[in-house]
């Protein structure tokens, strides 16, 4: 009996923790985060739709200095070596927001060894705006 | 029942005030960001005074900067090279102990470690805005300047001499390895106990999180862009510094050239690997290891590794397979986004 009440105990403390720490503690509503400029002057947007405390959208798009969104058209005026290499990080940043939708976390990792750029423009308007999101 | 009810009240009750601790002031990090050593380093600090240490670090890190470059005219290292031939300098504690220290690991790799590649990394500009590849000729003849044993070191009257003109000591491979270990000393004298710093993908690692886990740290994928990884390393006061050929490179009629410049070739390092992780408890050891076993490729890598107590290593090699040393089993978590990579338990 003694087991049985540890092991309920223990199944409460994991359900409580993740209903209560991690998926309840956003205001549901959609709501937009910004990174700080790289050193091309480009920045991260994102835009996050909170439904039931968690996070059920992410929309993430580069905005170069210029206001141009980093679309299938970045990169192509630098000729077809950068733009091939441009197009692969449009690509990948296109997966950004549903991974996130997945993960419901954007801090699996604390810090990337070897990273030298430290890509953090996602992770920085995510932050951005789930602090908005905050209860 | 009665039981059941209290158990669940408890529980709630820990769940409750544990979510709440987590807002507190003291457990919201300092983060800062500069630009030093050519790199992009940032920091992640925790506790009462983390302002100031992370403030206090990042001057540190200026201050070793300026010692030890050899971009800027007046450095102490700077001068080493302009006596080179000629003249015993006098260096501060700091710069003859991360010398002797580069030294060290240069005799230990065998000369695949080596700051005498200076001229090397210097004609081949990889640095720089204009890189170029050198004639063969020119590679022969700058290979003939390299040669740690060139460069002596007397700990007593902190002078270091190079022997020959026109040799260079280049401590770009360990320097900021050092860095990192100093601004660890500088949050310590703070009573700092948790904190991170990232000195261009080196990272070095104060305890834990406030909560006591253990800092989760990526192990970068040399073929896919920054911050995609292959695997987690949980680890607690630890340095973890990699080197791969995907940092900075130029390519040039086809060729992809990296910056990893092989002393015994004078040419970009063609080893099997391209990459190395190394965990050491200290910043400059792993900083310097890494680009030693990458040059060393595989088996004399891993040899070298396994020899050493309290240093161990990810190593991933061209044909995408990822070896860990015995002592990071249960602490690399091999997860890999792309599916590319196929995992080799320890050998």
């Amino acid at each position: 009996m003694r087991k049985i009440t540890a092991l309920l105990a223990a199944g409460v403390l994991v359900v409580g923790l993740l209903t209560g720490c991690s998926g309840g503690q956003y205001k549901d509503g959609t709501y937009e985060g910004k990174s700080s400029a790289d050193d091309r002057g480009a920045i991260g947007q994102v835009k996050i739709t909170i439904e039931n405390g968690k996070i059920a959208k992410a929309d993430y798009q580069g905005i170069q200095k210029d206001g141009t969104p980093k679309d299938q058209n970045y990169g192509k005026a630098a000729g077809e070596e950068s733009y091939k290499k441009a197009q692969v990080s449009v690509e990948a940043s296109a997966k950004y927001g549903p991974k996130l939708v997945e993960t419901q976390d954007v801090e699996k990792v604390d810090v990337i060894s070897g990273a030298t750029k430290s890509n953090t423009q996602f992770k920085e308007a995510v932050k951005d705006a789930l602090a908005k999101a905050k209860k | 029942m009665i039981k059941k009810v209290m158990c669940l009240l408890v529980l709630s009750t820990l769940i409750l005030t544990s979510c709440g601790y987590n807002k507190s002031a003291e457990n919201t990090p300092v983060e800062k960001q500069e630009f030093h050593m050519g790199t992009i380093i940032t920091e992640k600090v925790y506790g009462a005074q983390a302002q100031i240490a992370a403030d206090e670090a990042m001057k540190r890190i200026k201050q070793i900067e300026d010692l030890m470059t050899i971009n800027v005219p007046g450095s102490e290292i700077g001068r080493l090279n302009e006596e080179a031939g000629k003249n015993e300098v006098k260096l501060s504690e700091e710069s003859i102990y991360v010398i002797e220290t580069s030294k060290k690991f240069a005799e230990l790799s065998d000369g695949s470690f080596d700051v005498t590649v200076g001229p090397l990394v210097k004609t081949w500009g990889i640095f720089t805005e204009h890189p170029r590849v050198p004639s063969k000729e020119e590679i022969k003849s700058l290979l003939s300047l390299v040669g740690y044993k060139d460069l002596s070191i007397d700990s007593k009257k902190l002078t270091a001499k190079l022997a020959r003109p026109r040799q260079i000591a280049d401590l770009g491979g360990i320097a900021k390895g050092y860095a990192g270990d100093a601004a660890i000393e500088v949050y310590k004298d703070y009573g700092i106990n948790s904190a991170f710093i990232n000195l261009g993908g080196n990272v070095v690692v104060l305890g834990g999180k406030p909560d006591g886990s253990p800092w989760k740290i990526g192990v970068q994928n040399p073929r896919a862009e920054n911050g995609k990884y292959v695997g987690i390393l949980s680890v607690k006061d630890k340095a973890v510094v990699s080197s791969g050929d995907y940092e900075r490179y130029f390519e040039k009629d086809g060729v992809r050239y990296h910056h990893i410049i092989d002393p015994k070739t004078g040419y970009p390092s063609n080893s099997d690997l391209i990459g190395t992780t190394i965990v050491a408890d200290k910043s400059i050891e792993a900083d310097a290891l890494s680009t030693a076993t990458f040059i060393l490729g595989l088996d004399k890598g891993m040899k070298l590794i396994e020899s050493l107590d309290g240093v161990d290593a990810v190593f991933i090699s061209k044909d995408k397979k990822v070896y860990v040393t015995k002592g990071l089993k249960d602490v690399f978590a091999f997860n890999d986004e792309s599916g590319e990579y196929q995992y080799v338990e320890k050998r």
